[in-house]
């Protein structure tokens, strides 16, 4: 080579033409591309998602869900059994089924409690205004729930969000939901009593609900 | 914060599929990296295009028919990696590139034409380059009239580097004996 110049702060390797430059790289964020709904039915459609994959598009972003532990599975029966029994008639438990929260948004929430419409979810999933509650049960990814997915459910204006602490043993109920999270999100604990906005009179413990 | 979700990640394979299932648009230019879905901003410019028009033609004339030019075009780097970079110098190899994709192995060099110093997202890219293990890039910064050459990968880095200006005379490490003037690729 005629001409060698080496930039000085960095004679050996090199990742970039300075260091000022460097430091701006490590800043930008990679450019993922957004998924909607539309094409992510098309990857299931076609099977390059394949059916046995527990999978769910939060924000354009295909995420994988968590591994189901024993408490976690256990929790998840545990609340669709009570839901269900205290419930009755009045709304659809709707367990680890999907759910179109947007067009970029198709959770697979670990319970959504649906608006009872008949046989109309036979051909159509549930939307955002047909959901009146959702819960996540949550042992290793709060951060997740309590963000990302607290994010994309509030923007979704899904009335009622409450996120099941495996381990802290509480509940977190976000209400008011706005274009960035939840105007309301008390905290109940283990012995504490909650219930639904939309039904007020069914009144669960923390305690059974979390087994 | 780290993210403590997982995203998930698609193999070239399933890349193609996509393509294939049309759900990309047609004049969408998405890449694989490290299994996921990316778009890189689409290049802009005068200086761009005409670098990418420029570029090909030079260097066909050098190297004739001792290499394949293969301009924003995919190249297979890995099972999850699948790149369009502006210009790919490749290997002939027989039964050409007609039916299958370039891989890695067929990769003598590639070029990223730049028309912005810092906002470039071409950049961006060395660290991918280099962590595949492409011999040599090859980032060319049309405003400033400047060549970044970078050689001799090693993880994410490359451990050679020389700048080339107007004036200086460059060659590709797989073709030494071909010189380009940098002024005749700069136009």
């Amino acid at each position: 080579m005629d001409t060698t110049r080496q930039p000085p702060d960095n004679p050996g390797m090199v990742k970039s033409v300075s260091d000022m430059e460097s430091q701006i790289d490590t800043q930008l964020e990679t450019p993922y591309r957004p998924i909607s709904v539309r094409e992510f039915d098309k990857m299931v459609d076609r099977g390059i998602i394949g059916p046995n994959e527990r999978v769910e598009l939060v924000d354009g972003r295909i995420v994988v869900r968590e591994q189901m532990n024993a408490p976690h599975a256990f929790i998840v029966a545990q609340i669709t059994r009570l839901f269900m029994h205290r419930l009755g008639d009045g709304a659809t438990v709707w367990p680890q089924l999907p759910v179109l929260a947007s067009g970029r948004s198709k959770p697979l929430p670990d319970i959504a409690l649906v608006r009872a419409r008949g046989t109309h979810y036979r051909r159509h999933l549930p939307r955002s205004e047909d959901v009146l509650a959702i819960v996540e049960v949550s042992d290793t990814r709060l951060a997740f729930d309590r963000g990302e997915k607290l994010r994309m459910y509030a923007r979704a204006e899904i009335q009622e969000y409450w996120i099941v602490d495996v381990n802290a043993r509480t509940i977190e109920m976000c209400r008011e939901p706005h274009d960035l999270g939840y105007g309301s999100r008390p905290i109940a604990g283990r012995d504490a009593s909650v219930a639904f906005t939309a039904f007020p009179d069914v009144v669960f413990s923390v305690g059974e609900l979390l087994g | 914060m780290v993210a403590e979700y997982e995203r998930r990640r698609f193999t070239t394979d399933e890349f193609n599929r996509m393509a294939e299932a049309g759900i990309f648009a047609s004049d969408e230019r998405v890449e694989l990296v490290e299994g996921h879905l990316v778009s890189y901003a689409p290049p802009q410019g005068p200086l761009h295009a005409g670098a990418l028009w420029n570029f090909p033609e030079v260097i066909r004339t050098g190297l004739g028919g001792r290499a394949v030019l293969w301009s924003q075009l995919p190249v297979i780097i890995s099972d999850t990696c699948e790149l369009e970079p502006d210009l790919s110098i490749l290997s002939h190899r027989e039964p050409g590139y007609i039916k299958a994709l370039p891989r890695l192995a067929d990769v003598r060099a590639v070029v990223e034409i730049a028309d912005s110093s810092i906002a470039s997202d071409r950049r961006r890219r060395l660290p991918v380059y280099a962590a595949a293990g492409i011999p040599e890039y090859w980032l060319v910064g049309v405003r400033q009239e400047r060549i970044q050459i970078y050689r001799d990968p090693r993880g994410p880095e490359y451990a050679s580097y020389r700048l080339a200006l107007r004036g200086d005379t460059i060659s590709f490490q797989a073709f030494p004996d071909v010189a380009f003037s940098v002024d005749e690729l700069l136009g």
